[in-house]
């Protein structure tokens, strides 16, 4: 009877310990590996002096720790991303959606406190910003900034970039729902808000290269499969019909021939948590020679800085061209996109800035545009996905 | 914190194993480890778990010291009810039933703390069975705290009656045996949670989050049947866990579910489904109530009362009043005859009547609130046009498969077929058959692993967007 008992207890005892072992092995785990996968803080190890007064943080917090730092968990992580994605097709996130043939769209912001509902942004582009109502307001909005931001007397152009919506409306999923393939397939080069709106405001320079976008849209290289960014052979097309568009010069150092087959970053690979390449047609951007200060301070007026000493400047992109075609200075503001297009942009001018109002907060936007001189320059292009307009432009207003 | 989280399986069910087997003194290990688990999901509510301990304690200690006094048991009930419908119904009757909120007068929300009507329900039931002397009182308070706050069935039960658990309280045997049947028991209940119960949510929750606008007969039936194996098999594979985490601490708790959904009348389903909770409510409300000997009127309406009272225990609103009223109706339409009727058809037909108003009563269950039941149930009858598209998108090959799964373990073929296997394998044996049991778990609880691990999986990519 004893010895079933002692039995009984060194079972229990080799079981609690093998438990154990995920939680014993954290001080082991590589966790800046995992942070850099996730592209997040890991959650730190709760205060402890706070557990008396707010016990429920504190474990809550707790939770959230040992989730981000518990043995075994990244890898089983990516074992059951792959695994379900190679097998089921699933990217368990139902607003990150598969075609038939594996490729895939993200149809709604990615913060979930963003998302109103599925297919949010494709809404947008094809019920939304079809309507006559719709692009009234659209141009509203265009006059506002166009008269705030061209104030200096620079050419300003409104670039939509065609998304896969509406290039590739036959190949949507079967769960997008049918009237929305039906608006999508609606959206051609001839019949589309641009064309409408560009007839209400003859004035305004806008730009969507649809037709040439369809046109080669089939290619999976063309808009790499899978990849929500402009990235691939997509970018220099729409910096070439620019250019063309615009009478723009292309630079000597512009490269000719076919675009090479490599991988390329696959960005909806993050959020699926399965690897970030795909392959895909690109060129070399350094055949460019583009020089990219990621953090250029940009001055702030004296006036200002002298009513304001602590806030002297403006972090911005400034890109210079040792083969500028012309002596012209340029301004691209751009949402998430811009980082894959601006080389091949500040390529046709000798100074380009590049501005995200979406990583910088909106009162530094408006400082920026109000109190320097940025603004003085040849050409400001706005530069974003097509499903993203109108609200965009708030900042430039 | 979830028998399925993390912080459970990994630190604090090995922390507990190791103290209760290596320290000895049993019922205060799982008193600690009880209370330390409440207080981690709940911080200092605590200290209504621990009121709830002491009324129950001391009227079993007023019992023993004074004998059983109608006074006692009195005061001991609407002390635990009080708490119960303080903490869980107070808003309810407040706002919704009597609606006696006005602009200079509002009613303070109230908390509603994780597992109150399973710990108070463990409370009465050791009052009931004290003072209709089932059962002696404990002696020990550790005793009657360790009964009512135990932390397998503390949150989602079962309902354990404190007769079952009495004599278990004082002697309990460690043999190798109960472990591996509860390492057995608990691997299928977290299987049964993790890769059949959470599948199945993404399509209910999906569907039942649509607008009303977009809802098709295909889509509602879908919503309808993904919830009722999700209940199923989450309400299932919790009491498993729980019944297993008992079996390794050498108690038994009964078994709570019994495959309802293969049940051929509504009465039938109600031996199968959450059988701790119906059979307390039998003994302890329908009894004292007069059951079934004061007439087929009186019977009609107890069994009508049970109900109610059974759907309000499930959740404080209308949803759910209306959801035991519906299966009480379905029971006293039986007791009037439909039963027999049922007895003699040819048994699918009898089984499609059960399941499809079982499936209905789960829109109820499920819908936030009655116009959306009435409106998903109502889509479900009138054939409703439209776009099924989000049926797709919200029920990936992995879904399906969960389906089948939840198809094929809903119904007991495995129960049966496994038998029949085992013994034609040879495999019925004791020590074979606990090795292929073993297998079994081993191997649920390795794909369980992957899964609960990867429910971590945060990433932050707003900066790339």
């Amino acid at each position: 009877m004893k010895s079933a008992k002692l039995t009984a207890i060194i079972y229990a005892v080799i079981l609690s310990v093998l438990l154990l072992l995920p939680t014993l092995t954290i001080r082991y785990v590589d966790h800046e590996a995992r942070g850099v996968w996730e592209n997040r803080k890991l959650t730190e190890f709760p205060d402890k002096s706070r557990l008396m007064s707010e016990p429920k943080a504190v474990f809550s917090q707790f939770d959230d720790y040992l989730n981000d730092h518990i043995g075994g968990s990244f890898q089983a992580i990516k074992f059951r991303r792959k695994f379900y994605f190679d097998v089921f097709n699933s990217t368990g996130d139902t607003y990150i959606v598969g075609k038939n043939d594996g490729a895939l769209f993200l149809t709604a912001p990615f913060r979930q406190k963003d998302r109103t509902s599925h297919f949010q942004w494709w809404n947008n582009l094809c019920f939304k910003l079809q309507r006559g109502g719709f692009q009234k307001n659209y141009l509203k909005r265009v006059n506002a900034s166009k008269e705030n931001i061209g104030r200096y007397g620079a050419q300003v152009i409104y670039t939509s970039i065609p998304s896969t919506p509406v290039l590739i409306p036959d190949e949507f999923p079967m769960s997008a729902p049918k009237r929305l393939k039906d608006s999508c397939a609606k959206v051609t080069p001839q019949n589309n808000h641009i064309v409408k709106m560009s007839a209400m405001a003859p004035d305004v320079e806008f730009f969507y290269p649809l037709g040439v976008f369809q046109e080669k849209a089939k290619d999976p290289y063309f808009y790499p499969n899978s990849a929500y960014h402009w990235q691939g052979e997509s970018t220099w097309v729409f910096i070439e019909e620019f250019a063309k568009e615009f009478d723009f010069a292309l630079p000597k150092s512009w490269p000719a021939g076919p675009c090479e087959y490599r991988n390329v970053k696959w960005d909806i690979g993050k959020l699926v948590g399965v690897g970030t390449e795909v392959m895909g047609c690109d060129r070399d951007l350094s055949e460019l020679e583009i020089q990219v200060n990621e953090r250029f301070d940009y001055p702030l007026n004296d006036e200002y800085v002298a009513a304001n000493p602590r806030k002297k400047t403006i972090r911005v992109v400034k890109m210079e061209n040792p083969h500028a075609p012309n002596d012209k200075t340029a301004i691209i503001f751009t949402n998430s996109f811009g980082p894959a297009v601006r080389q091949q942009y500040a390529s046709l001018f000798k100074t380009t800035y590049h501005v995200r109002p979406g990583i910088i907060n909106t009162r530094d936007i408006r400082i920026l545009l109000k109190e320097s001189d940025i603004l003085d320059v040849d050409v400001i292009t706005i530069a974003i996905a097509d499903f993203h307009y109108p609200n965009f432009l708030g900042p430039l207003e | 914190m979830l028998f399925t989280s993390p912080v459970f399986l990994f630190m604090f069910l090995p922390a507990f194993l190791l103290c209760y087997f290596l320290l000895g003194r049993r019922n205060i290990i799982i008193l600690a480890f009880s209370m330390f688990f409440y207080f981690y999901g709940e911080g200092w509510i605590v200290v209504l778990l621990g009121i709830s301990v002491f009324i129950a304690w001391l009227h079993g200690a007023l019992l023993l010291r004074m004998g059983a006094k109608k006074w006692m048991f009195v005061s001991a009930l609407v002390s635990q009810l009080g708490i119960l419908g303080y903490f869980k119904y107070s808003d309810f009757f407040v706002r919704d039933i009597f609606r006696i909120q006005d602009a200079t007068w509002t009613w303070p929300e109230t908390l509603l703390p994780i597992g109150i009507s399973f710990f108070i329900f463990q409370g009465l039931s050791y009052s009931f069975d004290i003072h209709r002397g089932n059962h002696k009182p404990a002696k020990s308070f550790i005793d009657v705290a360790t009964y009512v706050s135990m932390f397998p069935q503390l949150i989602a039960g079962p309902i354990v009656r404190y007769g079952t658990v009495a004599k278990q309280l004082r002697e309990r045997t460690i043999r190798t045996g109960n472990l591996n049947w509860g390492i057995y028991i608990f691997c299928v209940g977290l299987a049964q949670k993790m890769l059949i119960a959470n599948k199945l949510a993404v399509t209910a929750d999906g569907l039942f989050g649509l607008k009303p606008e977009l809802l098709t007969t295909v889509t509602a039936w879908a919503a309808a049947l993904s919830y009722t194996g999700q209940i199923y098999f989450d309400f299932a594979g919790y009491s498993n866990m729980a019944i297993g985490l008992g079996f390794m601490m050498g108690f038994r708790f009964p078994k709570n579910f019994n495959h309802p959904y293969v049940a051929k009348s509504i009465t039938d389903f109600w031996r199968r489904w959450h059988i701790s909770m119906t059979s307390w409510f039998r003994d302890y409300v329908y009894f004292p109530l007069g059951g079934n000997r004061k007439g087929s009127f009186m019977t009609y309406r107890n069994l009508f009362l049970v109900f109610l009272v059974s759907g309000l225990w499930h959740g404080a609103a209308w949803t759910f009043v209306i959801w035991g009223m519906y299966h009480g109706a379905f029971l006293v339409i039986e007791r009037l005859g439909l039963k027999n009727t049922l007895a003699k058809m040819w048994s699918p037909i009898a089984w499609f009547y059960t399941f499809v108003v079982a499936v209905f009563g789960w829109v109820l269950f499920r819908a936030e609130s009655l116009p959306r039941a009435l409106n998903v149930a109502k889509t479900m009858i009138i054939p409703t046009g439209g776009d099924n598209s989000y049926f797709f998108l919200h029920s990936g090959l992995d879904i399906w498969i969960g389906m089948g799964l939840a198809i094929i373990f809903a119904s007991n073929i495995v129960e049966r077929k496994s038998l029949n296997l085992m013994t034609k394998f040879g495999l019925r044996t004791k020590s074979r058959a606990t090795a292929v049991r073993m297998t079994i778990a081993f191997g649920l609880f390795a794909l369980c692993f992957i899964e609960v691990m990867s429910s971590t999986y945060n990433p932050f990519i707003y900066f790339r967007f």
